[in-house]
């Protein structure tokens, strides 16, 4: 049982990420952390684990405690990474001999079969034995270091199992048994024909080498009589004159060996090497926690709950905080997120699309593990988070068969197909490519729709459609921004308040 | 012992009712959905009977007949066995040393054997066609058991040559019987498992064939078990009847339509066995063209009717209307019910026909004499060769000329068909053909929208009108579809 440091055991499920890559683009994921991580490759995994939303609460609870954990031993990760990278290399290196010694076998006559098997089944024994050695190396490092989190508690416990004990001694000392093999030794082999009267099994039980004293070696061997072996052999001699059988079956067995030796090698890669990957979300998530304390904001681990209350106090917006220098300008807003369909609307400029932005990666750094920018916050677990925004005029490129207005109806029907009960849609600026009460009708009934019991999601929608206001009075909560001296922050607005300015 | 004349399951007593020219297969597109072995089945035409005999076995094999289901598994079972046995046949017959004879003969005994059980087992179907091969079998049970006896007798000995311990020194190689030591790379894998890593399954080796010093040492070491294994041969290898082989292609027909047919009911296509009638008549209610199953895309039904007082119709309409698609439908329907097999339609009826004619464009592959002339050669021949008791198929033949000439030469042969006796379809783009005196078959367009084709054939004219949507609608999405939705999820 293979452990993953992004999911507890058995819970890694695979959501719908064909949205992911609009989303990220949509809240400036990648822009907002290249101020983090220059890296373009762990920051892309990174956002991709990001983008995976995972509605299990117990999912970030368990990636926190591993971050927790490198984050007070940052000597660990560095050092994972490390031993990591070794055995990746490793991997390279036995890859690349491997495809020598076939290129070899190919040019290779087929009565040098037994000396050309008998190479690469001793070099694959042996970088077995060698990448066994180098797991056991990495099970000595999550010794060294005493864990609190239950996946590295899990990886170390895991790589304990196979690399100690008699049986893992016995394994590296056959591997070592087959990592020379020689012409003048003795094979002994078990084969077996299958129903069509041909050998189908053929397998090596012993090797005796000669003893020092038998062995000739040099200009003597061409020379030196063959020794009277006759008394050793049991049973009936086979007349093979030209070896053929020997070259057969002895470099048969011997490949298996090399396969087998190869598929150890392959089964520690398999298994360990996509924690490599792994270790990037914790290496770009240790360097957000870093910079963000360095930048004296608030961190918190939001409370998470499933269909509880969703609040936020002094949210600040992440992109805003990593790109200014003087993170401390940044003005955070208060928020309670708790009905399902908000409208959010006010004059351009006065910060709508960041607010939705900073409510949009909380949800995806709250829901990966991460602490969020934020005073305090109840984060609610969603089963999926898609965005909606409006299409940009550079996206319709000359040959795309549909206007503005078509495009973005077609991405809402795409979204509507894969939608799940309890996801969050982030709309921004929806519909305003056709005329307002057009754009206002087809989004309320959009709208309705999300909330309705056949799909049950929540939204919360950016707009300059007022009509929207009066058409879903009493169905959302209308949330503006403020100008003046309150400028960037929002404030929930009340029915008489429209009825006020003549709205 | 178990020799003589086998019944076959496909032909019984009866002979074919005539012949398909292989070209009729590749015109309908038969070719890619079936093997040729198959098709060279399919291209001998039925007499009544051997239909109705046929059909008993189909009902059976389709799930048609829900009453015993047992037979389609006894069938499958069957046909498995005689796989085996002709595999084992084969290689028997090519054995290159003693060893090779000894154990492939009484390995192809055993399926000998097995087959022989099973066909005598079989039970569920009252076509005579199984009747008959079953109870051949039956009379030979005694026979049978006599060799599974023998079989039994001399497995120890077969086991015993299968196996060898081999030694390779530096003096040479010798050969014993095995030891109990466990394989080095066995070791190895069972160690990995036990520690936890994943490592894959045992993969088969390279089969090596036996040298016959191989087979030598073997017999020499083991003379008992080669003694045993040689009299076992001598006394049944005259018994054996390698004919019996043939019953693989016979069983693989029926196995490899009722796969064809579960295809077809997968993709939502329904079967139905044909009436045989004793007049002249093709009949097909909601049909389908089978060779669509190659793509995907929407499949249409269509009914064909054809009988004595309308035996010749021309089809014209618009391009990509489904015109060759009701062709190819109507012509393959014709060659599954001639060979006593389920038309892919609701209903039909059908006369044992007895050849099938069809003439599709060529590729334009064919050198100096011109598309015309290459074209004319080949219905030349068809004219020529189809009598009463013909069905001709003709696909926009002599398109390549001017369009007088065309008419002309259409009409001309349409007559000499139809004055023969022979039922025939013709599709063709020459529209004045519906001036003479011959039922016409049209494309039916969208009543909605002229320029949307049905893909339905109707002896009728198509309807014309038009349509609009929003876009809103178009996606579903406008505010009456979603209330729509809404209120069919409550």
């Amino acid at each position: 049982m293979s452990v993953s440091l992004l999911f507890p055991e058995g819970k890694s499920k695979t959501t719908d990420t064909s949205f992911a890559e609009r989303l990220s683009a949509d809240l400036m994921l990648d822009e907002s952390f290249s101020y983090i991580t220059a890296d373009i490759t762990k920051r892309r995994y990174f956002l991709s684990v990001l983008a995976d939303v995972q509605p299990d609460p117990d999912i970030p609870l368990y990636r926190a405690e591993i971050l927790r954990d490198f984050c007070s031993k940052p000597n660990l990760l560095e050092g994972l990474c490390i031993e990591l990278r070794q055995l990746s290399e490793l991997r390279d290196d036995q890859q690349a001999e491997r495809s020598r010694f076939y290129s070899v076998i190919r040019s290779t006559d087929s009565e040098s079969a037994f000396v050309t098997a008998a190479g690469i089944a001793e070099v694959s024994s042996a970088a077995a034995r060698k990448t066994l050695k180098k797991l056991a190396g990495i099970g000595e490092l999550l010794r060294i270091y005493t864990c609190q989190s239950r996946g590295l508690t899990a990886l170390r416990e895991r790589v304990a199992k196979l690399t100690t004990g008699p049986k893992f001694e016995e394994l590296c000392e056959l591997l070592g048994h087959t990592s020379s093999f020689g012409m003048d030794a003795t094979y002994k082999m078990r084969a077996e024909l299958n129903g069509y009267a041909r050998i189908a099994s053929y397998e090596l039980t012993g090797i005796t080498r000669p003893t020092p004293a038998e062995e000739v070696s040099g200009l003597k061997r061409l020379f030196a009589k063959k020794p009277n072996g006759a008394a050793h052999i049991s049973g009936v001699r086979v007349d093979d004159k030209w070896g053929v059988l020997q070259n057969d079956v002895l470099s048969g067995a011997m490949r298996e060996i090399a396969e087998l030796a190869h598929s150890i090698s392959q089964a520690v890669f398999d298994e360990f090497l996509p924690l490599l990957r792994e270790l990037c979300f914790y290496e770009v998530a240790a360097a957000y926690v870093e910079a963000m304390r360095k930048k004296r904001l608030p961190l918190c681990y939001p409370e998470l709950t499933s269909d509880g209350p969703a609040r936020y106090e002094e949210l600040y917006d992440l992109f805003l905080c990593a790109s200014y220098i003087d993170a401390g300008s940044v003005v955070p807003n208060d928020a309670d997120l708790s009905h399902g369909g908000i409208l959010v609307t006010g004059a351009n400029n006065t910060g709508k699309t960041v607010f939705l932005r900073s409510v949009g990666t909380a949800q995806l750094l709250a829901q990966a593990g991460l602490p969020i920018i934020a005073k305090s916050a109840t984060v609610r677990m969603r089963c999926g988070v898609y965005s909606l925004y409006a299409a940009a005029e550079k996206e319709f490129a000359p040959g795309v068969d549909a206007g503005r207005f078509e495009q973005e109806v077609r991405l809402v029907a795409e979204m509507l197909k894969s939608i799940k009960p309890g996801a969050l849609v982030l709309i921004n600026e929806l519909f305003q490519t056709t005329s307002y009460p057009e754009g206002a009708e087809g989004l309320c009934g959009i709208l309705r729709y999300l909330r309705s019991d056949v799909v049950g999601a929540d939204f919360i929608a950016v707009t300059h459609l007022t009509d929207l206001i009066d058409m879903m009075a009493g169905e959302t909560v209308h949330m503006r921004t403020l100008e003046g001296e309150n400028l960037y922050k929002l404030e929930k607005v009340t029915r008489s308040y429209w009825r006020g300015i003549g709205c | 012992m178990i020799r003589g004349k086998f019944p076959s399951l496909l032909w019984g007593e009866h002979e074919p009712a005539g012949e398909i020219a292989p070209q009729a297969f590749v015109d309908t597109k038969l070719d890619a959905l079936l093997p040729e072995s198959t098709l060279k089945i399919l291209a001998l035409p039925c007499t009544a009977p051997l239909i109705a005999a046929r059909q008993e076995v189909f009902k059976k094999l389709c799930g048609m007949d829900s009453s015993n289901d047992s037979f389609s598994t006894q069938f499958e079972a069957l046909g498995g066995a005689s796989t085996s046995l002709a595999q084992a046949y084969d290689a028997y017959a090519t054995a290159q040393n003693k060893l090779e004879e000894l154990l492939l003969f009484r390995r192809y005994a055993q399926k000998y054997a097995e087959f022989s059980r099973l066909a005598e087992n079989i039970s569920g179907c009252d076509s005579d066609l199984v009747l008959g091969f079953a109870g051949y079998f039956s009379e030979l049970s005694g026979q049978t058991s006599k060799l599974e006896q023998a079989l039994a007798e001399t497995s120890g000995a077969a086991a015993r040559l299968s196996k060898a311990t081999l030694t390779f020194s530096p003096h040479g190689t010798s050969l014993d019987c095995p030891d109990a030591t466990e394989p080095i790379a066995g070791r190895i894998r069972r160690l990995a498992e036990e520690l936890g890593y994943n490592i894959p399954p045992r993969r088969p080796q390279k089969e090596i064939r036996t040298e016959p010093f191989y087979s030598e040492a073997m017999l020499r070491r083991l003379p008992d078990e080669a003694r045993e294994l040689e009299d076992f041969l001598n006394k049944f290898k005259s018994a054996l009847d390698p004919s019996i082989t043939a019953y693989r292609g016979e069983i693989a027909f029926y196995l490899t339509m009722r796969d064809f047919y579960r295809r077809a009911a997968k993709a939502g296509l329904p079967f139905a066995f044909p009436s045989v009638s004793e007049r002249p008549v093709f009949r097909l209610r909601d049909m389908y063209d089978p060779s669509l199953l190659l793509k995907n895309c929407e499949i249409v039904p269509n009914d064909a009717e054809f009988d004595e007082r309308e035996s010749f119709f021309f089809l014209t309409g618009a391009n990509g209307g489904g015109k060759t698609t009701y062709l190819r439908g109507v012509s393959i329907n014709l060659i599954l019910a001639l060979a006593g097999a389920p038309v892919v339609a609701k209903s039909g009826e059908v006369w044992p026909f007895s050849a099938v004619y069809t003439h599709f464009p060529a590729d334009e592959n064919f050198t100096g004499s011109g598309r015309l002339v290459e074209e004319a050669a080949r219905a030349d021949e068809i004219l020529s060769r189809a009598k009463a008791g013909a069905f001709v198929f003709m696909n926009e033949t002599y398109s390549g000329t001017d369009a007088e000439r065309g008419l002309d030469l259409t009409l001309r042969a349409a007559r000499i068909l139809r004055d023969k006796g022979a039922m025939g379809l013709y599709v063709t783009h020459f529209h004045e053909v519906a001036d003479y005196d011959f039922p016409m078959l049209n494309t039916v367009m969208d009543p909605t929208d002229p320029s949307r084709r049905t893909y339905r054939i109707m002896k009728s004219s198509a309807l014309r009108s038009s349509f609009a949507r929003d876009i809103l609608r178009k996606y579903g999405l406008d505010p009456e579809s979603l209330m729509r939705r809404m209120e069919v999820h409550p």
